[in-house]
C-alpha cells in the first residue's frame, strides 16, 4: 500500500519521480484497500493536501478528496497505462501489452462521475496527466551506446568515465503528446477520460484524442463545473475554444466520436449547442470587441479563428431562437441589442466564409431544435 | 492502372502533364497524403526545415478527404513553383510516412519513385466521381474534400514542444529576446534591468532593454482585460538568465521571426521562420506552452531609461537625513497643538482592543462597514476613513497633518512645513499613509495594498501580525514540480500483478 500511495500516487498529484512497476489488476484494488490503515500517515496527509490543491483550483472544497476505492482504481487504471511503455513489456503489440491493457481497462471502467463533487475529486487525481514525461537517457562509450527509458542507468555502465569515454544524452518526452498512447491502451485511455472528464473539458484545445461531447457532458450537467469549463473556454479565446467545440460537435452529432461516451441525442446536442451560446453571452457580457470592421468578401478572413463558431451560432440561432437565447433573458435592453450585435456580426462571418458547412450545422440545430424521432407510448390492442 | 514513363516521352493520357528537362514527368501541382495529423505535422515540419513554405503561397491547401473506401485523410496540396521542389516535397512525404501524386486540377497521379525513375502516367482516365482523385501503384482512389485546414490554424492550435529539461536551466543566446511581465511586475523588472544596464561596463556588451505596455493583447474578448509589459532585451548576461526563466511571471520568448517568438526552453513542432507569411505582418505572436498570444497592433517600445520610475525617499529616510546636514536639516517632531484642527480620519486599535471592535462591527452601519479600510499592524488594527470616523471611541484617534499623513489627535507636527513638501519627502504617495503613532515613537509607513475594506476583513478572522505588514496566509501545498516516469525493474515474472484479476489469464 505504501510504495504505491507514496512512490506512484503522490509523485502524479505533486511532482517528482513516479515509480511504474508490475502492473496490478482488479484484485489488487480490494488488497490495497484492506492495508489502508494509514489515516496517520505524513504521505496520506500530503496527498490529501496537494490534492485540494488542485481540487481548489476548480471547485471550493471544503474536505480533502478521500482515496477511496474509486481513486485507487484510478489511480491503478493511469499505472497500467504508463506500465505499456515499460521496456520489460516488450512493445505496445506484445501479447503481455494485451493483458495489461486489459487489466486497465477493467480497472478504467466505472462510469462517468455521478456528483459534480466526485468529479472534482477524480479531477484532483488525475489533473497532471498532461505533464507527465518521461526521460530517456543514452550512454554512449568506446564500445558503443546503451539506451534506458524512464530510468537511471546503472553505475556499470558509466563507470570510469574518462577511460571510457563515456557520454551521457538524456531526452525529455511528455507522455501524451510525443510518447503516445500505445494501440492496445487506447480504449483504456479513453475509460479514464470517460471516468475523469473534467480535464478533458478544461483542455479543450487539444489535439490527440480530440475533446469529444460524449465524454464532457455528464460534467457540464454540473452548473458549477460548466461555469467553470466555461470561464476555461473564454479565457483560452472564445473563438479558438469555439472552434475546437464546434469542431467536436460535428463528429459528436454525427455519431463519429469513439466510444465509450454517451451517444448524441436531441436533448444533448441542444444542450451543447447552449453552451456554445453560453460562451458567447459571456463574451458579450465581460468582454469587448477589439474593432468592429465590417466584413468584405475580397478580404479572406478565413484564416482567423472563429469561423465554425460562426457558422455554428448562425445555424442554431435561424433554426431555433431558444437555442441561442436563455428563456429569463428580456428581448429589449442594452443586453439584448449587444448579444443580437454579435449574432448578426456572427451571420455575416458565416455569410462570408463558412456557407460549405452551414448546411451540415442548420442540419445539427435542426435535430436539437424538433428531434426527427419522439418517444411514442405504445398502446396494446386487443 | 499506371505505366511507366519512358525518357523521351512527350505524350501523356493524363491531361496537364508534362516533362521537364530531364525528362521526369510532373504536373503543375503536388499532393501529399498522409493518414493521420502526426504525419502531416512532421511532413510540414520536414518541409519547413528545407524549403520555406512562403514560396509555396498561395496555393497551399490542407484539406480532409474521404476515400472511396470510407477513410479520412489528409492531403497537402502545393504548387510546383520550381524544378526541384517535387523531388524535396517527395522525400520529406516518404520520411514522413506518406504519399506523394503530381497532377493538375483533380486528377493526379504517383509522383515517381526508384522503380519508374521517370514517373508515371495513368493507362486510362476513369469517368470517376470526386474532388480529388489520386491514382497510385496499387489503386485508384477519389477522394471527397470535407473540411480545409489554413496552415495558419494549424500553426496555432500546435502544442509547444519542450527543447530542453526542466529543471536544468534555461540559456539562449546573446540575441534580442522578450520578456513579458505581469502588470505589477513591469515596474520592478524595469528598474532592474536599467540598473544593470547603467552598472554595465562601457563598451560593445552592454545590456540594452525597451518595454511597452501591451493593452487588450489577444483576439479574445477576455484576454483584452489583462494588460502586460513586454519588455525586448538584448545583450543579457548569463547571470541574469536563471532570474528571469523562475521568476513567476516572467515570460521569456525567443524571437523566431520579427513578429513571432517562442518561449524559451520549446520549440514548436514546425520551423516557424519558413512560415512567415502565415502570420500577419502588424501583430506580434508570442508562443507558450499556455497557448498563444497575439499583441496587435505590434507594441511601440520605449527606451528603459524613459521608462523607469523614480521613486520617493522612505519615510524612515526622512527622519534619518539631519544626520547628513546637521547645521540645517531637522527631524519631525510632534507636539501639542492645543484644539483639533480637522476632523478625525483614522484610529490605531492596539491589538487588546479589537475584540471591542469586533463587537462594535456589529452595530456599524453599512457605510461604515464599506468605507472604513483596515490594516492589521504589529502594534495594533489601523482603522482608516476616506473623510470623517465616526462610531469608534477608543484606539488613538489621528488627524491629517498633510494628506495622507496621520498625527494624533491634538498634535501637530514641527516644524511647520508646507503639507505638500511633507507628502513628497514622508513618500505618502500612491496611496500609502504615513503615520506618526506617539510623541517619541518613529512614524511607519502603511502600503496602499495593506489597507483593505473592513467589511471583508471582518468576514475573516483578525489575527496578530507576523513582521509589521498584512497577516500572512496559511501556505497551499505546491504542486508544479514536473511528474517523471522512472520505470522500475519488474523481474522475471512481470504480470504477477495481475493474477486473480477478471482478465484473460
Amino acid at each position: 500500500m505504501r510504495p504505491f500511495v507514496s512512490d506512484f500516487l503522490l509523485p502524479v498529484v505533486r511532482g517528482g519521480p513516479a515509480h511504474v512497476g508490475r502492473p496490478m489488476g482488479l484484485a489488487a484494488v480490494a488488497r490495497l484497500m484492506r492495508d489502508l490503515p494509514l489515516n496517520d500517515d505524513a504521505v496520506l496527509a500530503k496527498l490529501d493536501a496537494c490534492r485540494s490543491a488542485i481540487a481548489l483550483r476548480v471547485s471550493p472544497v471544503a474536505i480533502p478528496p478521500p482515496l477511496d476505492e474509486t481513486s485507487m482504481r484510478l489511480g491503478l487504471a493511469l499505472h497500467d497505462l504508463l506500465a505499456l511503455g515499460h521496456p520489460a513489456l516488450g512493445g505496445g503489440r506484445s501479447r503481455r501489452a494485451e493483458r495489461v491493457a486489459a487489466a486497465a481497462l477493467e480497472l478504467a471502467s466505472i462510469g462517468a462521475p455521478p456528483t459534480a463533487r466526485e468529479a472534482v475529486n477524480r479531477h484532483s487525481l488525475l489533473a497532471r496527466l498532461p505533464e507527465i514525461v518521461r526521460v530517456d537517457r543514452t550512454v554512449h562509450y568506446w564500445l558503443g551506446r546503451q539506451t534506458f527509458l524512464g530510468r537511471k542507468p546503472p553505475p556499470r555502465v558509466t563507470s570510469m568515465p574518462r577511460l571510457r569515454r563515456v557520454r551521457i544524452e538524456e531526452t525529455s518526452r511528455s507522455w501524451l503528446r510525443e510518447i503516445g498512447i500505445p494501440v492496445v491502451g487506447r480504449q483504456a485511455f479513453l475509460a479514464l477520460n470517460v471516468a475523469s472528464p473534467l480535464g478533458e473539458a478544461l483542455d479543450p484545445l487539444r489535439l490527440d484524442p480530440p475533446v469529444a461531447w460524449g465524454r464532457i457532458l455528464p460534467v457540464l450537467r454540473f452548473p458549477t463545473l460548466a461555469r467553470v469549463v466555461a470561464g476555461q473556454a473564454v479565457a483560452a479565446g472564445v473563438d479558438r475554444s469555439g472552434d475546437a467545440l464546434a469542431d467536436a460537435l460535428y463528429r459528436f452529432a454525427s455519431f463519429h466520436d469513439a466510444p465509450p461516451g454517451i451517444d448524441a441525442s436531441p436533448d444533448s446536442v441542444a444542450f451543447a449547442l447552449r453552451f456554445l451560446a453560453h460562451i458567447v453571452w459571456l463574451d458579450v457580457l465581460f468582454g469587448g470587441r477589439a474593432a468592429d470592421k465590417t466584413e468584405s468578401t475580397e478580404i479572406d478572413h478565413s484564416l482567423e479563428p472563429g469561423v465554425d463558431l460562426a457558422v455554428m451560432m448562425t445555424a442554431a440561432a435561424r433554426t431555433a431562437r431558444t437555442l441561442v437565447w436563455p428563456a429569463d433573458v428580456p428581448d429589449s435592453g442594452d443586453l439584448a441589442d449587444a448579444f443580437r450585435t454579435r449574432l448578426d456580426e456572427l451571420a455575416s462571418r458565416a455569410q462570408i466564409h463558412g456557407m460549405p458547412r452551414y448546411a451540415a450545422a442548420a442540419g445539427i440545430a435542426e435535430l436539437a431544435a424538433s428531434p426527427a424521432t419522439a418517444r411514442v407510448t405504445l398502446q396494446p390492442t386487443v | 492502372m499506371l505505366q511507366r514513363v519512358v525518357f523521351g516521352q512527350t505524350r501523356f493520357n493524363l491531361p496537364g502533364l508534362a516533362a521537364d528537362a530531364r525528362g521526369v514527368v510532373v504536373g503543375r501541382q503536388l499532393a501529399a497524403r498522409f493518414a493521420a495529423i502526426d504525419r502531416l505535422v512532421a511532413f510540414l515540419r520536414l518541409l519547413s526545415a528545407e524549403q520555406s513554405i512562403d514560396d509555396l503561397q498561395p496555393g497551399l491547401r490542407i484539406v480532409y478527404a474521404r476515400g472511396g473506401a470510407g477513410t479520412r485523410e489528409a492531403i497537402v496540396q502545393m504548387p510546383i513553383v520550381s524544378p526541384g521542389l517535387a523531388d524535396v516535397v517527395a522525400h520529406a512525404a516518404r520520411l514522413a510516412g506518406g504519399q506523394t501524386f503530381t497532377g493538375t486540377g483533380k486528377q493526379f497521379v504517383q509522383y515517381r519513385d526508384a522503380r519508374a525513375p521517370f514517373g508515371y502516367d495513368v493507362a486510362a482516365l476513369a469517368d470517376v466521381a470526386g474532388d480529388l482523385v489520386l491514382h497510385g501503384t496499387e489503386q485508384m482512389v477519389p477522394y471527397r474534400i470535407e473540411s480545409e485546414m489554413p496552415l495558419a490554424k494549424l500553426l496555432l492550435r500546435l502544442s509547444l514542444v519542450r527543447a530542453a529539461r526542466r529543471g536544468a536551466g534555461a540559456s539562449f543566446s546573446d540575441g534580442p529576446i522578450y520578456v513579458t511581465a505581469r502588470r505589477g511586475l513591469g515596474p520592478m523588472l524595469s528598474a532592474y534591468l536599467h540598473r544593470a544596464a547603467v552598472a554595465a561596463p562601457a563598451g560593445g556588451g552592454e545590456l540594452r532593454a525597451s518595454a511597452a505596455l501591451c493593452e487588450g493583447a489577444t483576439a479574445s474578448a477576455f484576454a483584452n482585460a489583462e494588460s502586460f509589459w513586454l519588455f525586448r532585451v538584448e545583450r543579457l548576461p548569463a547571470r541574469m538568465h536563471g532570474l528571469l526563466t523562475r521568476t513567476p511571471g516572467l515570460d521569456v520568448f525567443v524571437p523566431v521571426t520579427d513578429n513571432v517568438a517562442v518561449a524559451a526552453g520549446y520549440r514548436h513542432p514546425i520551423h516557424l521562420g519558413s512560415c512567415r507569411g502565415s502570420f500577419p505582418p502588424d501583430r506580434l505572436h508570442l508562443f507558450s506552452p499556455g497557448g498563444v498570444t497575439e499583441v496587435a497592433p505590434l507594441p511601440v517600445l520605449a527606451a528603459i531609461e524613459d521608462v523607469v520610475r523614480v521613486r520617493a525617499p522612505e519615510a524612515r529616510a526622512a527622519t534619518a537625513s539631519p544626520r547628513a546636514r546637521p547645521e540645517l536639516a531637522l527631524s519631525l517632531r510632534l507636539e501639542a497643538g492645543g484644539a483639533s484642527s480637522g476632523p478625525t480620519v483614522a484610529a490605531l486599535i492596539p491589538w487588546k482592543r479589537v475584540p471591542w471592535l469586533q463587537r462594535l462591527c456589529y452595530a456599524l452601519p453599512t457605510s461604515a462597514l464599506r468605507n472604513y479600510r483596515v490594516a492589521p499592524l504589529e502594534r495594533g488594527v489601523l482603522v482608516r476613513a476616506s473623510e470623517v470616523l465616526e462610531g469608534i471611541p477608543f484606539g488613538t484617534l489621528f488627524e491629517l497633518a498633510a494628506p495622507d499623513v496621520l498625527v494624533p489627535v491634538g498634535m501637530r507636527l514641527v516644524p511647520a512645513v508646507s503639507p505638500a513638501l511633507l507628502v513628497d519627502r514622508l513618500g505618502a504617495t500612491g496611496g500609502a499613509t504615513v503615520v506618526f503613532p506617539e510623541r517619541t515613537g518613529a512614524p511607519f509607513r502603511v502600503p496602499a495594498e495593506a489597507l483593505v475594506p473592513l467589511e471583508l476583513r471582518v468576514v475573516g478572522a483578525l489575527a496578530p501580525p507576523i513582521d509589521d505588514t498584512m497577516v500572512n496566509r496559511p501556505r497551499a501545498e505546491s504542486v508544479t514540480d514536473p511528474v517523471e516516469i522512472e520505470n522500475r525493474p519488474m523481474g522475471p515474472m512481470p504480470l504477477w500483478g495481475l493474477r486473480g484479476s477478471g482478465s484473460e489469464g
